[in-house]
């Protein structure tokens, strides 16, 4: 048994954002839909005055919504925000104290993961390894598009983590870092935006090229502006070379050991179980190696070109278990 | 709705004293505080607000645009309007149809794409409302 399933909020951001749900009425629809055990939060968007001034109203109502579910807290997602003031970045101090009370108040609710991103440098991580230590928190940094377990951001951070030895640092993989194909769901919100054939034709072949996301960008880009293509849907696929990545899946296995959570990213499902832009067979095969016991959020992304009314989240997530489960198999699932 | 189709609901605009009050929406999933607002672009009817010229509510306080860079500690929360005061000389009345189109462009204070630059998302929205 290696993975417990569950879900992040951020799935159903559609849904949050247009204000159809309270806090507590999420959680309880994640646990009236089955698509638990886990749970996940970032705090930045699900709770009021986080991280300092959180009511204890607020806190209180989320974990009696996730006991009174039989859920379990996995992962409380922060912010490293260094970009907070336009003219006066954060200094290393100046990060660790915006870190502190994320990780603490994860600590105070029983999350035993923080995402973390990677805007935290290796003097932050060693400034804040102590405090996560004490909180009993593990910080996940997460490994997202455009970057992959190996590529330079990661490697600077895996060596960081080398000489600091801790526990307490480890990875979140996101599996948008390993995609196959750009999703159907945003070539067809280019083609309403008015995107050609010929101009999807050229975005495909310069995401599917070799080289650095903003030069493969460039190239399409440069291509619509010879096809006469409008500007709206050129300048919305630069999300497609940020938010899809093309790194080697098999590469996963160099962090396996220091993974503390995982992102189950994911955008399409279909009904044969299979998801067209992300080889979950292949990702999952992988992740059957892990040495260890973890939790995995699925964490469906497809709100960012999709309204609320043309996809229901949850049903996605609960797809999205349905595969995972399927290519993982019942002795490596996790249950409580 | 997607992100940007968040920006303004249909009863976003209202008839205030000397122009409308307009309810915007982030255009990203999680909160931000308001160091991070660069910049609301309001037409209404063809009349274009001044930057100078628009006013904010934070609590009980009106502000302008350029009161807020220091504010990093005053936080919109993504399920919250933020109330725009925007003067007009030709506001229609309440129950009138309205042509307004808004950019909002948001710092997002964790993606930087340079040596100095985060990443600022410029999210246009243009709709026809029924004054509130």
């Amino acid at each position: 048994m290696t993975i417990m399933l569950g879900t992040t909020l951020y799935s159903m951001t559609n849904e949050w954002l247009a204000g159809q749900y309270t806090l507590s009425g999420l959680i309880d629809e994640v646990g009236r839909r089955g698509i638990g055990p886990g749970v996940e939060v970032i705090g930045f968007q699900s709770l009021r005055g986080f991280p300092n001034k959180v009511s204890d109203d607020e806190l209180r109502t989320l974990q009696d919504a996730i006991e009174r579910n039989g859920l379990v807290p996995t992962s409380l997602a922060s912010n490293a925000d260094i970009a907070l003031r336009k003219d006066h970045w954060m200094d290393a101090d100046r990060s660790v104290e915006y870190m502190r009370p994320q990780i603490e108040l994860a600590g105070r609710l029983g999350f035993p993961v923080v995402r973390t991103q990677l805007g935290l440098t290796p003097e932050v991580l060693e400034k804040v390894e102590p405090i996560a230590a004490k909180a009993g928190v593990k910080l996940g940094m997460e490994v997202h598009a455009p970057e992959g377990p190996n590529t330079p951001k990661v490697m600077a951070t895996r060596e960081a983590y080398a000489r600091i030895d801790s526990e307490y640092l480890g990875f979140v993989p996101d599996f948008s870092s390993c995609m196959r194909a750009i999703p159907v769901g945003m070539l067809d919100k280019l083609r309403r935006d008015g995107l050609s054939e010929a101009g999807i034709d050229s975005l495909k072949r310069a995401w599917e090229a070799p080289g650095a996301p903003f030069q493969r960008y460039g190239q399409f880009a440069a291509e619509c502006g010879q096809l006469g293509e409008p500007e709206l849907p050129v300048g919305f696929a630069r999300l497609v070379f940020t938010m899809f990545g093309r790194e080697n899946l098999e590469d996963w296995r160099e962090v396996l050991p220091q993974v503390v959570h995982i992102h189950g990213k994911f955008y399409d499902v279909d009904d044969d179980l299979i998801s067209p832009s992300i080889d979950y067979e292949g990702v999952m095969r992988v992740f059957t190696e892990l040495d260890h016991q973890v939790s995995m959020s699925s964490e469906w992304e497809g709100h960012a070109y999709l309204d609320a009314d043309e996809q229901d989240a949850f049903d996605m997530v609960a797809r999205h278990h349905a595969m995972c489960s399927r290519f993982l198999g019942a002795d490596q699932l996790v249950s409580v | 709705m997607t992100l940007e189709a968040q920006v303004l609901g249909d009863n976003a605009v209202r008839a205030a004293d000397g122009g409308y009050e307009v309810d915007l929406h982030l255009a990203w999933y999680r909160s931000l505080p308001l160091s991070c607002l660069e910049g609301i672009d309001v037409t209404i009817n063809q009349e274009t607000a001044s930057r100078e010229s628009l006013k904010v509510a934070v609590g009980d306080r009106r502000l302008g645009l350029d009161e807020l860079p220091a504010l990093d500690d005053e936080w919109w929360f993504v399920q919250d309007a933020l109330t725009v005061y925007v003067p007009s000389s030709s506001a229609v009345a309440r129950g009138e149809q309205a042509d307004v189109d808004v950019i909002l462009a948001t710092r997002v204070p964790y993606i930087i794409i340079g040596p100095d630059a985060a990443l600022v998302q410029r999210t246009h929205v243009v709709k026809k409302v029924v004054v509130q």
